[in-house]
């Protein structure tokens, strides 16, 4: 469903050259949930920016769903659900104004539209508080609107960034159980998170980041034998020997 | 939510079908206006200030300015003398001089009291009320005898209005034979130079009485030789003052109305992260901008509709309203006039805040991108206050101050319409510059992600070179191009040349303009000419079907320029012709041939063809965007010199179908080029041969119709050549243009 070859950003910073990701390559398949790992900075965000087609990568590719993210953008941001801490809501719209004009950006039909905002406003609990301000919205509730945004089109790939952050222990919950719905309704879905207890639980298989490269990618048990530690926090610094004090204080 | 229970949206087909429908873009715009609807600020400036404002501005003017009139309804001034004596002597002469004055008068002033006296007052406050009456007091502000120096003292201090000094001549028998009125007075106070021309009014007024009398005893004559009298006129134009000021309002109002909303859906939505979601959205970011641009212009208007109401309703409760517009009062004509106006200038301010707000990463950065702006778009705001600036073309495509200007003249009903039309296209054009600049900024990445880079990046030379145009470039090249054609091409009018020297000078502008600008556009870009322009030799079936084209094609487009013209549009287009001395007789054929034929041919194609038809190739439809060259074609060839011939529109829209197929179907911009040369040249050799012509029944220039039976094989070489372009050229797909612009 989702496959990513070679995919490359640089950027220039104040005439400095930086390599953001560096020729990164791998696939997810419906129904399975891949965790990209990494400390902050390790190119995670912008690896999925470039898979939702929101920066052009500097070389390489990624496909989803069959269409290249270079040449049929807009196919492929028609395909993917996009979940991020980063994104905020319109202050002043209704979590119900604010589905809908979702569903007008992607194009769905009146009568499509108001289904699917009665199935996820069942789906995330979103019934109480559906014609509310976005502004009076507490974090978890504002944080289970953009579940229901992202999924509202019913894209077949789902993209999430860092999706607790910021959350409760109730909060974080909701992201787990929505992200084990995704997979039951086969939707093939990447997380980014710096959080490794967390992505134990909901993850299939891992691919863990350092600075722009893939160092490691397999599901726990693969990743287990590869390396012979137990956690994925162990194998992180076992992976970074230089800078193993920096990650064990990160994690 | 189980993938069977959901009756599956398939995105692929569903969303294609509404993409960039005006129901979708209508439904994006009213999303952006709910928002900026209910937010606090936005009502704070739509409704609260103008409605607090105007009445509070209008109270102020009723109670002090109107109160203050009230006070000095009769001017007292003061007048010094040296000595009692002086004053009673003075005193005198006044009383009998106001006496004699009272008496010329008399008959005019009974008209003037039946008038309103409010009016009156505003009207003196304007300056054009009748004269105020004025009291001179003397006085004599000295114990005993004053001196002239301190005469000039008090004058200077502004105790006193005029200081006067009375001399006394007497006969040798002591009979006072002249009295010498001396005055001292300040030049630079008013009141002063008031007082002082009263007191020699009324001096006059007894020494022309006296001389009249002793002419008349001595019976020399019955007065003197040239009397007179005088009557002020007031101004036809009434409605003067507030036509000079509306424009200024307009760009307040549209200000005042715009910016928020302007900065709140670009910068406000980067600021509160929402704009991820439309960029991550399958939409254009034209499409966003354009429900953006929209939704703008609605609260800017809303704001202007609100304001207009608040002044006029103030307006007519102070009741001012026959003083400011005539006593006709406001038609509906102006007043949607002034809307129409109010909407252009709003539409043009929205595109252009859109345009730098796009930029702005925050609020804090965008409102610091406006307000340079605003006191920028104050400048011609104010310029129109001057009555003695003209509005002429090189005016007329300055931004703002075109439109300022053709908004002072349509309101005095003075506007010149193809200066208007300048305006208005010039104006559109960099509306559009503006938008597409936008929305090549508008969610960008290193707008939406800081840290990516700063958005210079954006109009970096590219390092790869390319094979396309962008449009936002291409608009750009219009609105860089459109003016200086305009410009350029008046002054080569005004060359004291020769004709033929004039033909060729206005040639080598056209190689400048046309192929120089696009030409320089493309190196900045780093676009390949060869791709840009098509320059690709075409298969010789190519060349056939555009010379077959060439010449058949003329007939079709004279004949629908025809069709949509009056009898008294061609006796008029005859006397523009003949004011614009388009005497070519004389020039030789050859001469006429490069400068009308082969350079406009090969400039026209390469801009209309090749620059814009390839940039608008890249995201359109070949269809929709050989229509709209085509039509930007048409519209170029409306504009000659000062005149407007809607009539060239249509035949050279047609024509620019054509030269535009062509191009698209052969990939190369040479057939066009051919075809084009082929059909001016074949005109041009028409008229030069026109007088043998119109022994044939034939006269191009008197516009009348072709022989029936020529166009038996112009329609015959039309099919042929469209269908040898249908077939015989679909083997060059490789070099369509089409097949250029994907990703290399």
């Amino acid at each position: 469903m989702i496959s990513a070859n070679r995919l490359s950003k640089h950027f220039k910073n104040g005439g400095q050259h930086v390599v953001a990701v560096d020729e990164l390559t791998f696939s997810v398949q419906p129904g399975e949930v891949f965790g990209l790992l990494g400390p902050n900075g390790a190119g995670k965000t912008t690896t999925l920016r470039m898979v939702l087609g929101l920066i052009e990568p500097t070389s390489g590719d990624a496909v989803v769903d069959g269409y290249h993210v270079t040449r049929d953008s807009d196919e492929v941001k028609r395909r993917i659900g996009f979940v991020s801490t980063s994104v905020g809501v319109y202050p002043w719209l209704t979590v119900r104004e604010v589905l809908r004009f979702v569903t007008e950006l992607y194009g769905l039909s009146q009568s499509e539209a108001e289904q699917q905002i009665e199935r996820l406003s069942d789906l995330l609990g979103l019934k109480p508080f559906v014609d509310r301000r976005c502004a009076v919205l507490s974090t978890g509730q504002q944080q289970r609107l953009n579940l229901a945004r992202a999924l509202v089109h019913d894209p077949p790939v789902l993209l999430m960034d860092e999706p607790t952050r910021g959350l409760d222990i109730l909060g974080s919950q909701v992201v787990f159980n929505f992200i084990g719905h995704l997979r039951t309704v086969g939707k093939a879905v990447i997380v980014c998170t710096h959080r490794l207890d967390e992505a134990e639980r909901f993850c299939d298989r891992f691919g863990l980041l350092h600075q722009g490269t893939l160092c490691r990618e397999g599901t726990l048990t693969e990743l287990r034998q590869q390396t012979g530690r137990k956690t994925l926090t162990e194998m992180f610094v076992d992976l970074l020997p230089t800078e193993a004090s920096t990650a064990s204080r990160l994690f | 939510m189980d993938k069977q229970a959901s009756p599956a949206i398939d995105p692929a087909t569903t969303n294609q079908v509404r993409r960039r429908s005006p129901i979708r873009l209508s439904r994006l715009a009213m999303k952006e206006l709910r928002e900026v609807l209910r937010d606090r600020r936005t009502i704070t400036t739509l409704l609260l200030m103008p409605l607090l404002v105007y009445p509070l501005v209008g109270i102020t003017v009723q109670k002090f300015l109107l109160g203050s009139l009230r006070q000095v309804a009769t001017l007292s001034l003061d007048i010094g003398i040296a000595n009692e004596a002086d004053g009673a002597v003075l005193l005198d002469l006044l009383q009998r001089g106001k006496a004699v004055i009272d008496r010329q008068t008399l008959t005019d002033d009974k008209s003037v009291e039946n008038r309103d006296s409010t009016q009156d007052k505003i009207a003196q406050l304007m300056g054009v009320g009748p004269d105020q009456p004025i009291e001179l007091r003397v006085m004599h502000p000295f114990e005993k005898m004053g001196t002239r120096e301190q005469l000039e003292d008090l004058v200077a201090q502004r105790y006193l209005h005029v200081g006067a000094l009375l001399n006394h001549i007497s006969s040798d028998d002591g009979h006072l034979q002249q009295t010498t009125l001396e005055l001292l007075y300040d030049k630079q106070s008013s009141a002063s130079r008031m007082a002082r021309d009263e007191v020699v009014s009324r001096i006059h007024a007894i020494n022309e009485s006296w001389a009249t009398d002793v002419l008349q005893a001595a019976g020399i004559a019955e007065g003197l030789p040239v009397s007179f009298a005088e009557q002020h006129i007031p101004s036809r134009e009434q409605s003067f003052s507030v036509v000079t000021i509306i424009p200024l309002m307009l760009v307040l109002m549209t200000i005042t109305g715009a910016v928020y909303p302007a900065i709140d859906v670009t910068a406000g939505e980067r600021e509160r992260g929402t704009l991820e979601i439309l960029i991550a959205a399958p939409v254009s970011r034209l499409s966003l901008l354009i429900g953006k641009f929209v939704a703008v212009l609605t609260v800017a208007m809303l704001t202007a509709a609100v304001n207009l109401i608040a002044m006029l309703m103030t307006i007519y409760a102070l009741g001012v309203n026959e003083l400011l517009f005539g006593g006709s009062g406001l038609s509906f004509v102006v007043i949607a006039q002034v809307l129409l106006l109010l909407f252009v200038f709003a539409a043009f301010f929205s595109a252009l805040m859109l345009g730098l707000t796009s930029f702005a990463r925050s609020f804090k950065e965008a409102q610091a991108y406006l307000i340079p702006l605003m006191l920028v778009a104050l400048a011609p705001g104010l310029l129109s206050l001057m009555p003695d600036l003209e509005l002429n073309a090189a005016l007329a495509i300055v931004p703002l101050i075109n439109i300022v200007l053709s908004g002072r003249d349509l309101l005095q009903g003075s506007l010149n319409p193809s200066l208007f039309a300048i305006t208005l296209i010039s104006t559109v054009l960099y509306g559009a510059l503006s938008m597409s600049v936008a929305a090549r900024v508008f969610g960008a990445d290193s707008i939406l992600y800081g840290s990516s880079g700063s958005w210079a990046d954006l109009f970096r030379r590219p390092e790869v070179p390319t094979n396309t145009v962008s449009i936002p470039a291409a608009l750009l090249c219009l609105a860089v191009l459109f003016p200086s054609f305009i410009v350029v091409g008046g002054l080569s009018s005004q060359l004291e040349i020769s004709m033929a020297d004039k033909l060729l000078a206005n040639a080598c502008v056209t190689i400048l303009l046309f192929v120089g600008i696009p030409v320089l556009f493309c190196l900045m870009a780093h676009a390949r000419l060869k791709s840009v322009f098509f320059l690709h030799s075409s298969s010789l079936w190519g060349y056939v079907s555009a010379m077959l084209l060439g010449c058949s094609m003329w007939m079709l487009a004279y004949e629908l320029e025809i069709f949509t013209l009056s009898d008294q549009r061609i006796e008029f287009l005859k006397e523009v012709f003949a004011a614009m001395r388009f005497d070519l007789g004389n020039i030789s054929l050859p001469v006429k041939l490069l400068a009308l034929s082969i350079v406009p041919a090969v400039c026209e194609e390469f801009f209309f063809r090749g620059y814009l038809l390839n940039a608008f190739l890249h995201r359109n439809k070949p269809a929709i965007a050989i229509l709209f060259v085509a039509a930007l074609f048409g519209l170029f060839h409306v504009v000659v010199r000062d005149a407007l011939m809607f009539e060239r529109f249509l035949p050279s829209t047609l024509m620019g179908v054509a030269l535009g197929w062509i191009c698209y179907r052969t990939g190369s911009l040479l057939p066009g080029v051919l075809m084009h040369a082929m059909h001016n040249g074949l005109l041009v050799t028409l008229s030069h041969f026109e007088k043998d012509l119109v022994k044939l029944g034939i006269g191009l220039e008197s516009r009348s119709h072709l022989p029936l039976q020529w166009f038996v094989p112009a329609i015959i070489l039309i099919v042929v050549g469209i269908a040898l372009t249908m077939h015989r050229s679909v083997g060059n797909e490789d070099r369509k243009p089409t097949a250029n612009l994907g990703i290399e």
